[in-house]
């Protein structure tokens, strides 16, 4: 490894959460005007790397070196003044701003009074934005602009006051194909500006397009580092995984059965249009796309949660009301949110209550008690099928692990019984262990001849998991591939080099 | 997982059963008066309306609201059964208006909250302000008075030494109960307190349930309503302002979750011993309404912060 | 320049329905009650509405914070009771700086209560509603609290250069607010607490110091208000200040702000207290009884909610999605 002009080095990094070893004797290095991309699957330690990089945690062991200087993180104000700069996935912008202001957030320049200076902060905005080469107008508030002109503003934020080095946590995760060339053009300018920058992304194109360098984590361990120009795809894929691709998923046996559920024609207002699909019993089809182009819109659609403005959906033949949850779930679908947190759990509710909740009219007829007896019998024929692991069914919901949670917003489906699943990002903030019983839960499903329409944004679970997949841009599906076509080349050509329409905004 | 927090009675839980415990010694041997039997039963005739208030409270509470309008709420109601009850010269007609007109203030705000999607705490303080005018209004600022016999029979009558008031209480209070935890209905409540969006995902009507909720708690500010002026043989314009304070106190100090969805509703009922006692215990000192005032405002906020504590201290040993 | 017209054309979303209703209020009560137009009137008018605007701009602060303050009017009360006392016992002086301490200190612990105890903020500011009622009721003796220095009465009663004095009041609150939320980074801070907890904590802002300062200062300008209706009436009263809070709530939605946090605007709620103060004056002067009045007051405040829900959602209909 080349010393160079390096500005960072992290050596021998190890970090233990509880009986958990996150890090374990990490090094990583940034150098000045390069592309260090950071790669691994969920819960393999990236994360956390990147919090003690920027000084949200301390390493157990373990030194940071900046620029020949051993450096003690302890609070993410030393390291934003040292110039390491984070972007993380979660906007930090405040929509009822403007851009000059959220740029400047917490930072205003002044005046000898001590007000605020508006011009030489629409300046200074100004200035970040042209770095980067985008064009926006700092004065317009964040709140009407794109994903990705609010990527670019969280960039520039993150430039302001002498940023030596920038943390890109999956910047492309929600952009449109056009707006992710305008990034990693962007990024291009800051590599000629001398920044020094990490890239954590699992998308292979963009990662050769700007990486130097590589490094991959596993189970927090360090299992390679390369130069990006000596490495192939797949050497990168084993090492995330620990085995190549297609054994990460467990196998299936493909049954097909008649046509379960379609749509025609679906269309709902500023999320999606004209989606026209039809999913097979025994079938797990994908649909995959940047998120923020209507994948998950679909999926509450579907359900009854989001208005359609014309399109028909049909189960078993039969037309589907899609004026609420309570019609899906009567005519026989499932629906597993994307978001547990905010949209699947009720945290203070117990593991009973939550399994429990898809069934309640089958428990009770109306205007009787809940029939203890059976649903305590459900809940724990459940909780012994899926392995859920939790001190008792009456213990809080939100005290479970992130996979035991997703187990049980799965599960109360499989006690009601539905035909149909569908499924948003049902391994997301699941770890490795977890996914894998998921998955399983999965190919079970289909193998029972329901059918699952499985809402993804993690492309190598979508080639792994699926029979056939759809690919969708900016609210239409551009591309459908079926079973033999699914590979990540293929997937990402699908992706990247189909634009549909641009939506009016 | 080790979590010897969820395991044990929670903190609000053990800090009001000891203040109860030494309250209720220590001022017995200071007022003498206080374990005198008749005291005693004075206080379970004080309690029990305030358990039905503290019981509608807590739904709408566990539903994620708020109700600040009981206290005008019963007043009103109190006046309009009374009215009818002197026009028609028929008790069961004035006690079914009186529930009526209960059930259908509190209506209103369920359409308001559930439907109109207005914050609970802006809904019911309008209503608090309306409503109070409107018993002025009809009123002329006098209490209505001398029903028609057997009227006031809730808030007077006695079986023996027990006031009738109080077996009444315990039925409807029992039945409350089943229905929070028994029924589907209780249970989408507590499903909706806990996460709007994801009761709406298992097929909760979100704006349904809510108003069902402030029916429910309707019915019971009704029939608290009738035990109240049944008391005192009247209904005058203002008859209780601060019991929606006060019950919001007991339902924080049983130890239901402000935010919503979490707490048994029988800690409503918990909850109103220690405030009827103290109130009491305050009343017979001598206390003046605006101390008791005060201590009750303190108490509420001490206990919902003591609520945090837990979670303050999980937070910081995330470091 | 499109900016510039989409900068005001905000404002005029925001203001537009309030400066409306207050054309057709004025013009009806002038119909029926001809003295509303007059000099006099139009004083009476602006002395009522300058502590209800005082007290909204309270309110909109801790709106503005994602807050509510249901306290306000039992603030009002204790500051006038502690004001009067100081006052009494001291001198003027001592009485203004009584009645905002004791805002100050009354908002401020709510504040405390919902940023470092986590209490949400109906809880907190209704403990602190029995407690500060409480406490206005325990110093007074239950007796308002007479023979308040001149200096004071002049506050309220005053005037200078034919307008009124609480109206200067309301000016330089306007103008020290205004200034504060538009030029400082402080006020400025306060939209970002609003907007996002998680950003401004990120953007290193102090979430907890500056929330709980909405909240004192929401207090203290409680206590100022107190004064004004305490020099109006020659005492400070426990009794004050009853439906005080839905007042200013109104006021602060009929200005535009938002009650979800993030958006406030200070024209609107000046706007908003003038609306509700026309109400109660044009009623006042057509005869309708005081008791109707808190009727159709209620009722018009949850009125302004609703409409302002509704018009809120009807305007998000498309979200846009890149």
């Amino acid at each position: 490894m080349s010393l160079g002009n390096q500005l960072l080095f992290a050596k021998g990094i190890s970090k233990r959460f509880g009986a958990n070893t996150v890090l374990d004797n990490v090094n990583f290095a940034v150098e000045a005007g390069s592309v260090h991309v950071l790669m691994g699957e969920n819960g393999a330690g990236k994360s956390t790397l990147i919090k003690i990089l920027s000084g949200i945690h301390m390493p157990d062991a373990g030194e940071i070196i900046l620029q020949e200087e051993c450096v003690l993180l302890s609070n993410p104000r030393i390291a934003t003044d040292l110039g390491i700069r984070v972007v993380h996935q979660e906007f930090s912008l405040v929509a009822g701003l403007s851009v000059a202001e959220n740029i400047h957030l917490g930072n205003q320049p002044r005046t000898k009074w001590g007000w605020v200076n508006n011009s030489e902060r629409t300046e200074s905005a100004k200035k970040m934005l042209d770095l980067l080469g985008a064009t926006i107008d700092p004065d317009t508030l964040v709140g009407e602009l794109t994903v990705g002109e609010r990527q670019l503003v969280e960039i520039a934020r993150a430039l302001v006051g002498d940023a030596k080095i920038l943390i890109l946590d999956e910047p492309t995760a929600a952009l449109s194909a056009r707006e992710v060339d305008h990034l990693l053009s962007s990024v291009d300018r800051l590599k000629k500006l001398g920044v020094g920058l990490v890239y954590i992304s699992h998308r292979m194109e963009e990662v050769r397009r700007v990486g130097d360098r590589v490094s991959v984590l596993r189970d927090g361990k360090l299992v390679l580092e390369s130069d990006l120009s000596e490495v192939e795809d797949s050497a990168l894929i084993q090492a995330m995984i620990g085995r190549p691709l297609d054994q990460q998923y467990p196998p299936r046996n493909f049954d097909l059965g008649d046509q379960l559920l379609e749509a025609q024609e679906l269309s709902s207002p500023g999320a999606f249009e004209k989606i026209t699909f039809s999913l097979r019993a025994g079938e797990v089809l994908g649909v995959v796309g940047p998120t923020g182009c209507g994948l998950n819109e679909l999926g509450r659609a579907l359900f009854g949660l989001l208005p359609t403005s014309s399109g028909v959906v049909r189960l078993q033949g039969k037309e589907v009301s899609l004026a609420n949850a309570r019609h899906a779930i009567h005519a026989g679908l499932a629906y597993v949110p994307d978001d547990r947190k905010v949209a699947g759990l009720m945290p203070n509710s117990s593991v009973k209550f939550n399994a429990s909740a898809a069934i309640l009219r089958r428990l009770t007829k109306y205007g009787q008690p809940i029939a203890t007896k059976r649903e305590n019998l459900a809940v724990e024929s459940l909780v012994k099928q899926l392995n859920i692991i939790a001190p008792s069914n009456n213990t809080p919901i939100r005290l479970l692990s992130g996979g035991n949670q997703q187990k049980v917003v799965l599960g109360r489906w499989l006690l009601h019984g539905a035909r149909a699943f569908i499924l948003a990002e049902p391994t997301r903030g699941v770890d490795v262990g977890a996914k894998e019983a998921i998955y399983t839960q999965i190919n079970g499903l289909a193998s029972n001849g329901a059918g699952v329409l499985l809402l993804t944004s993690d492309l190598m679970e979508a080639i792994g998991m699926c029979d056939r997949l759809l690919v969708m841009q900016c609210g239409r599906v551009i591309a459908e591939l079926a079973r033999g076509e699914l590979s990540m080349p293929t997937v990402l050509a699908a992706l990247y080099t189909q634009e549909a329409h641009a939506q009016p905004h | 997982m080790r979590n010897p927090i969820e395991h044990m009675p929670s903190l609000p839980t053990i800090v009001s059963a000891s203040v109860l415990l030494i309250a209720v010694i220590g001022l017995a041997l200071l007022e003498p008066r206080f374990i005198v039997s008749q005291n005693l039963a004075n206080i379970a005739l004080q309690a029990a309306p305030l358990i039905l208030v503290a019981l509608a409270q807590g739904i709408v509470i566990i539903s994620g609201g708020i109700d600040l309008s009981q206290g005008a709420a019963i007043a009103f109601a109190g006046i309009v059964g009374m009215l009818a009850a002197l026009a028609s010269n028929s008790i069961w007609v004035g006690w079914f208006i009186v529930i009526a007109t209960g059930v259908a203030l509190s209506a209103i705000n369920g359409a308001l909250v559930g439907w109109m999607r207005v914050p609970a705490f802006v809904a019911t303080a309008g209503m608090l302000t309306y409503v109070d005018g409107a018993s002025f209004l009809i009123t002329g600022g006098l209490p209505i008075e001398f029903p028609p016999d057997g009227y006031s029979w809730f808030g007077r009558a006695f079986f023996g030494p027990v006031p009738v008031a109080i077996p009444v209480v315990a039925i409807i209070s029992l039945l409350t109960c089943v229905l929070m935890h028994r029924t589907r209905i209780g249970r989408s409540i507590y499903l909706l307190g806990d996460n709007e969006e994801a009761a709406r995902i298992v097929g909760i009507n979100p704006s349904l349930c809510r108003f069902y909720v402030f029916l429910i708690a309707g019915f019971l500010t009704g029939c608290a309503s009738i035990i109240l002026t049944g008391r005192i043989d009247s209904a005058p314009p203002s008859l209780s302002p601060t019991i929606q304070f006060e019950a919001i106190a007991a339902v924080a100090i049983g130890g239901i979750s402000m935010s919503g969805g979490h707490g048994g509703i029988w800690r409503a009922i918990a909850g109103v011993v220690p405030v009827a006692v103290a109130g009491n215990i305050l009343n017979l000192m001598g206390v003046q309404t605006g101390a008791q005032l005060i201590i009750i405002g303190g108490i509420t906020v001490g206990v919902v912060a003591l609520q945090a504590l837990p979670v303050i201290q999980l937070k910081r040993s995330r470091r | 320049m499109k900016n510039v017209l989409m900068k005001h054309s905000k404002l005029v979303r925001d203001i537009g329905p309030g400066i409306t209703l207050l054309i057709i209020l004025s013009a009806g009560f002038s119909y029926f009650a001809p003295e509303y137009y007059r000099q006099s009137n139009i004083n009476n008018i602006i002395r009522q509405a300058s502590p209800l605007f005082i007290a909204s701009v309270g309110q909109m602060l801790v709106v503005l914070v994602a807050g509510i303050d249901i306290s306000t009017g039992a603030v009002v009360a204790f500051s006038s009771v502690c004001g009067a006392l100081a006052a009494v016992n001291g001198n003027a002086a001592y009485g203004v700086a009584a009645a905002l301490l004791s805002g100050f200190l009354a908002g401020g612990t709510s504040g405390l209560f919902v940023t470092v105890f986590r209490v949400q903020p109906v809880i907190a500011t209704i403990g602190m509603l029995s407690i500060a009622r409480g406490f206005a009721l325990v110093l007074s003796g239950g007796e308002p609290v007479d023979n308040i220095p001149d200096a004071i009465k002049f506050l309220g009663t005053g005037e200078i250069a034919g307008l009124p004095v609480p109206f200067f009041i309301s000016a330089g609150v306007f103008a020290l607010v205004g200034c504060w939320l538009s030029y400082l980074p402080s006020g400025r801070s306060l939209f970002a607490i609003g907007g996002s907890d998680e950003a401004a904590k990120a953007a290193g802002i102090s979430v907890r110091t500056w929330r709980t300062m909405a909240y004192a200062l929401a207090g203290a300008l409680a206590g100022l208000a107190a004064l004004i209706y305490a020099a109006r009436s020659g005492s400070g009263q426990p009794t004050f200040g009853y439906g005080l809070e839905l007042q200013t709530i109104g006021a602060v939605v009929l200005g535009g702000t938002t009650l979800g946090g993030g958006h406030a605007t200070l024209i609107g709620t000046a706007i908003g207290a003038l609306i509700i103060t026309v109400l109660s004056n044009g009623m006042d002067l057509t005869g309708v009884s005081p008791y109707i009045q808190n009727v159709v007051l209620g009722i018009a405040i949850v009125a302004i909610v609703v409409f302002d829900r509704l018009r809120r959602l009807s305007s998000s209909q498309h979200p846009v999605i890149a």
